[in-house]
């Protein structure tokens, strides 16, 4: 990554977290900009979780190191003031209603902007008298996202947010999150099993599977080191030494490649094109280590 | 935090209101009632008030009630709900949440006991020497500071069995059980809390004749006294025990073997007693009687709360380390 990173507000070096004898993430190596969108994709199982609760402290990390919002992740309100967090499948209190929820966060927070919470929840009209067990998943994810932003917090992390959600639901819940996120300048990072869901609206991405990550780095950089390289196969198996290659894919006459190059290919006898996004997360998710 | 607890709990606390309020109306009657009734005598009272035991009896069981129904769900059900991250994401640190939760709630339950354990010493004054003293153990254990102690041990039981299991039903029959197996074995260690008192009572045989169908141990003057009997020892006045295995008839024939009793046909025994009669002259028995005095009551009831608060202070550091101690959820 070449971009100038002058202050990382989410910043992990060799993190790790063991459930017994089993490494549910390993050696995390992670450096994200104050202000950057991330969408952390992976299978389900990868260590999406894992990682999202190690950079709230509701995990030890069992090897390495995390700064997220300056701090080093724990249970102390001071680190938890600064951190916002919406956690897989948006749990609430079902008994409270939307308006308790609300009483909720300005009880348990100090730096609470509870007008900021009602304004986004009457925005996406949710009705505050209902209680959180008779919400829709789309008003449930609202009302998650309104307790989290409302304690205005520096790095926000959500977990799998759309998981649950049509595609309107989605929309409406990114549009909700995006000029939050624009209008503060916080940090966001958000899992998904889909980078379809994410692939708009994030500026950088992290690929991991089976606890470890697979892929990191600004989106646009990412997308233009990488590219889908045709040609003979006595071409294309010539390559500079410095181009890997992700996949391959042979015809009867010619061989496609998925390669990462650091700089463009210019052999004329090699025809070029961009990839998908979706394409190349599948490319790094296959490959074997 | 504490709008929290109160907005999570409110039900419960209503519900435990009218328990309360339910109990201290009819403590008061009770009370009341005995009270206009003392001057009718013992035997008067244990007849007017006998259902009174069997009550005070099922009341034992307000504090498991409690550890099992407020404690036991308290950190579990946000483990089966998911909230548990939700609400230790706030700005507040679990360590707080926790602390706050059982300072809240075991504060309003002890203090509800209390109000409990007063009013019964109080209600049961006037009836405790018709039924064998305030020692009875239909009712030692709702008075004074032991309902207090056993709330605070219920409740911690149902906490640290939440906080470790994680899961509601399981933590409700932990509780059931931990507080079971340490709370009925007390009952037999309850008489060692004090010195134990002995005092000897020297019966004439000749009063036992007269009434043939009773038993030696009764003249060890339990009763009204309010002491605990614990054991009586029924001696020849040299030392020697005496077969009691058929009351106070088996002891007057061990002086006069000839001695033969008839049952006559309303229940009563008649023995032909004149023959007797001069050889028993001026004979007495001894029973020796260990017991723990009335007076101890308040020194025993002491020492078992003092058992149970020290070990509720156990589980309740067992309780906070768990959730404190960042575990994979």
């Amino acid at each position: 990554m070449s971009t100038a990173v002058t202050t990382a507000a989410v910043e992990t070096a060799g993190a790790g977290h063991r459930y017994g004898d089993f490494w549910a993430l390993r050696e995390c190596t992670l450096a994200l900009p104050a202000g950057s969108v991330t969408a952390v994709v992976g299978p389900n199982g990868a260590g999406k979780t894992t990682l999202l609760n190690l950079l709230v402290g509701l995990l030890p990390s069992s090897e390495g190191s995390l700064k997220v919002a300056g701090e080093q992740p724990s249970t102390e309100p001071d680190f938890l003031a600064r951190v916002g967090f919406v956690a897989q499948d948006c749990p609430l209190y079902k008994e409270f209603s939307v308006a308790d929820l609300l009483r909720f966060g300005q009880a348990m927070n100090p730096n609470w902007d509870g007008e900021l919470a009602r304004d986004r929840l009457l925005a996406a009209e949710v009705p505050l008298d209902r209680r959180a067990g008779r919400l829709s998943g789309g008003q449930r994810a609202q009302v998650a996202l309104a307790l989290a932003l409302a304690k205005r917090p520096q790095v926000l992390l959500l977990d799998e947010p759309l998981a649950s959600l049509d595609p309107l639901a989605r929309r409406d819940f990114l549009k909700t999150l995006l000029g939050s996120a624009a209008a503060t300048g916080m940090t966001v990072v958000m899992s998904s099993h889909l980078v379809g869901d994410l692939a708009r609206v994030c500026d950088h991405l992290v690929v991991i599977r089976d606890g470890r990550v697979r892929l990191a780095g600004e989106l646009d950089q990412i997308l233009s080191e990488h590219v889908l390289v045709s040609g003979a196969p006595d071409q294309t198996a010539r390559l500079p030494g410095d181009v890997q290659v992700l996949s391959e894919t042979h015809h009867e006459r010619h061989t496609t490649l998925l390669v990462r190059t650091p700089r463009p290919l210019l052999n004329p006898a090699l025809t070029t094109a961009p990839v998908d996004l979706e394409e190349l997360v599948l490319a790094y998710l296959e490959r074997p280590r | 935090m504490i709008w929290t607890t109160w907005r999570q709990h409110r039900a419960e606390a209503a519900v435990g209101a009218v328990i309360l309020a339910a109990l201290v109306a009819a403590m008061l009657t009770v009370g009341t009632i005995a009270r206009s009734r003392a001057h009718a005598g013992l035997e008067a009272l244990h007849r007017d008030f006998h259902t009174i035991p069997p009550f005070t009896a099922a009341l034992v069981a307000i504090p498991l009630l409690a550890g099992m129904f407020w404690a036991a769900p308290l950190v579990s059900r946000e483990y089966e709900a998911g909230t548990h991250r939700l609400a230790w994401t706030q700005s507040v640190s679990p360590l707080r949440w926790i602390t706050t939760k059982i300072a809240l709630i075991f504060g309003v339950l002890a203090f509800a006991a209390l109000v409990l354990g007063l009013l019964a010493t109080w209600t049961l004054d006037p009836l405790v020497p018709a039924f064998g003293g305030r020692y009875n153990s239909s009712w030692y254990d709702i008075q004074g500071m032991v309902p207090v102690a056993c709330m605070l041990f219920a409740l911690s039981v149902g906490v640290a069995a939440s906080a470790l299991i994680r899961r509601t039903i399981p933590a409700m029959a932990v509780t059931l059980l931990v507080y079971a197996v340490a709370r009925i074995p007390v009952h037999w260690f309850r008489p060692h809390f004090a010195p134990v008192s002995t005092r000897t009572v020297t019966v004439p045989v000749s009063t036992l004749l007269l009434k043939l169908e009773g038993n030696p141990e009764d003249f060890a003057g339990a009763g009204a006294s309010g002491d605990w009997v614990l054991h009586v020892r029924v001696t020849d006045s040299s030392g020697h025990p005496l077969d009691t295995h058929n009351g106070n008839l088996s002891v007057v024939q061990q002086y006069c073997p000839a001695l033969s009793p008839t049952r006559a046909a309303d229940g009563g025994v008649h023995v032909d007693a004149d023959a007797c009669r001069a050889t028993i002259k001026a004979l007495t028995i001894r029973d020796t009687v260990t017991y723990q005095p009335a007076s101890h009551f308040w020194f025993i009831q002491a020492v078992e709360s003092a058992i149970f608060f020290g070990l509720a202070v156990l589980f309740v550091t067992a309780a906070v380390l768990a959730v404190t101690r960042r575990r994979p959820t």
